[in-house]
């Protein structure tokens, strides 16, 4: 019989931060560079302005936030 | 180990036990007695680390529910922002060929006597500046104006030279749309720009009462057949559309209407609320802003009550720093001035430098974008449960507030309504069918 679960996740987050500690030196200075999935850098995005913060003008759409590094 | 203040525990009224973690963006559902356990270990009750079961702990661990230090964990996430902060392999120019623009906004905040484009002698100075950056990995334009495709020219110059510098290159373009027509639309793939955004006021009568064309009146159908253009064309390739759509009292009840007309040409195009606010003479909370919670209620009713069910409500960490902050960051103006925010564009004081002399002529703006209205040295947003999804909010208005007793309100929609915001998530998962129902039935007798 399987073993009840305690724990569901739902959305398991992101492991970016655990990466960093995880000892890639080489992604750690500079080089980390979040890209969305059509390839575009995340750093072009003014990041703070989630969700509508700021009177900035653009806009991140949600599936393409913390895909993978460039 | 401890239990981080990075976490959000609760009960729910429909779905049983939750909790969500900031720091990671973690969400999981949890059977009743992890909940008791863990609140418990939250009022001071040491964890007992025998009690929980090896992959619970792991998860614990994992998702960084336990920590060993959360000053540890704040120093963390600083030191990710300060590495986009600082990072000087990429270089992310937002070029305004010209502060000229077709369009008469009604809210329009930049100067419409802005009629210069940039010359040819600027364009040089512009790649002059960029060679002066070593060690470049990767160039993003973002191509805005006034209206860019009012200088179509300029922007097919600058990018083939741009090209030309070997780089990973992507350009992105903030348009109003009119001139997206099907031969600038044919040029997107050589201009390797792959991310459009234009904006729409609402239904034609309102677009156009908001947003009409300087000489010809309304400009809501030029718009739209473009953006149906726009539609057949990216079929097949890698592009996003967005769709603005500027928000304030006036039309605020117009935005499903619009929404579902423009789903209707292409689902795939990325629909969005933009609030319009005041950034001269108003603040966060005067009559004409929507203030944190009416952008919040305003997204909930999107959902419940207009139907519009791919409205997000899931937090998303602030990865990046916003472009004010990155020093490798900066808008090219059409004279080659220089500046750190969008917001800035067309006002001769927010100048930080300028190309065409190699010039700062700025430096204390320059930094106190970059350094000013840290929320690292802020209190309390260093004690802030949202700081790793605000990031801090806006530089712009974090300035505004800092240094000219602004009031203006920068922190996370959702910093309220958290519990509903998750719920709503959690509750178009399991409408989309996702596979989540486990505990949440085995939880059901308890609630």
């Amino acid at each position: 019989m399987n073993k009840k679960k305690k724990v569901m996740i739902i959305e398991k987050g992101t492991t970016s931060l655990s990466r960093l500690s995880n000892g890639q030196l080489s992604k750690v200075f500079g080089a980390l560079l979040p890209c969305n999935e059509f390839g575009t850098c995340e750093l072009i995005f003014r990041g703070s302005c989630n969700d509508f913060t700021g009177d900035c003008g653009l806009y991140i759409p949600p599936k393409e936030v913390e895909v993978t590094s460039c | 180990m401890i239990y981080s203040r990075y976490n959000f525990l609760w009960r729910s009224e429909q779905f049983g036990y939750m909790i969500y973690n900031s720091l990671t963006n973690c969400f999981a559902q949890i059977e009743k007695d992890i909940f008791e356990m863990l609140s418990n270990v939250k009022l001071g009750k040491e964890i007992n680390l025998e009690s929980i079961d090896e992959e619970t702990l792991d998860i614990m661990n994992s998702s960084k529910i336990f920590v060993e230090s959360d000053d540890d964990e704040l120093l963390s996430l600083k030191f990710k922002k300060y590495s986009h902060r600082f990072n000087q392999r990429f270089l992310s120019l937002t070029i305004a060929p010209t502060l000229d623009c077709n369009f008469k906004c009604s809210y329009c905040f930049e100067d419409p006597g802005k009629k210069n484009y940039m010359s040819l002698a600027t364009e040089n100075k512009l790649i002059d500046f960029i060679k002066k950056f070593n060690n470049l990995d990767f160039l993003h334009v973002s191509w805005y104006g006034g209206e860019p495709l009012m200088a179509e020219k300029t922007i097919q110059r600058l990018t083939k030279s741009l090209i030309n510098f070997g780089l990973n290159y992507s350009a992105s373009i903030t348009t109003n749309g009119y001139l997206l027509n099907k031969k600038f639309i044919n040029q997107l793939e050589s201009l390797r720009i792959n991310d459009i955004q234009v904006t729409i006021d609402g239904p034609e009568e309102i677009h156009n009462a908001r947003r009409p064309h300087k000489n010809r009146g309304g400009s809501f159908n030029t718009i739209i057949d473009n953006l149906h253009n726009l539609s057949v064309y990216k079929k097949d390739k890698r592009i996003a559309i967005k769709v603005r759509v500027n928000i304030d009292t006036t039309n605020e009840q117009c935005y499903a209407d619009i929404y579902n007309y423009i789903k209707n040409i292409d689902k795939s195009i990325y629909v969005y609320p933009g609030f319009v606010q005041e950034v001269t003479t108003c603040q966060s909370n005067s009559s004409c802003n929507f203030d944190r919670f009416r952008k919040a209620s305003f997204k909930i009713s999107n959902f419940k009550e207009r139907s519009i069910l791919d409205e997000y409500f899931y937090p998303r960490l602030s990865g990046s720093e916003c472009m004010a902050r990155h020093i490798n960051s900066f808008l090219i103006g059409p004279e080659g001035e220089v500046y750190k925010c969008w917001s800035d564009v067309g006002q001769q004081e927010r100048v930080i430098g300028s190309i065409t002399d190699d010039s700062i002529t700025n430096f204390t703006l320059m930094t106190r974008y970059i350094l000013g209205a840290d929320p690292f040295d802020n209190k309390d947003c260093k004690d802030c449960f949202f700081l790793p999804i605000c990031g801090g909010g806006c530089p712009y208005f974090a300035l505004k507030n800092h240094y000219e007793d602004g009031q203006y309100d920068i922190c996370y929609i959702a910093k309220d309504c958290l519990q509903e915001f998750l719920e709503l998530h959690y509750e178009k998962k399991m409408k989309a069918g996702d596979n989540l129902n486990l505990i949440a039935s085995a939880n059901k007798s308890v609630v």
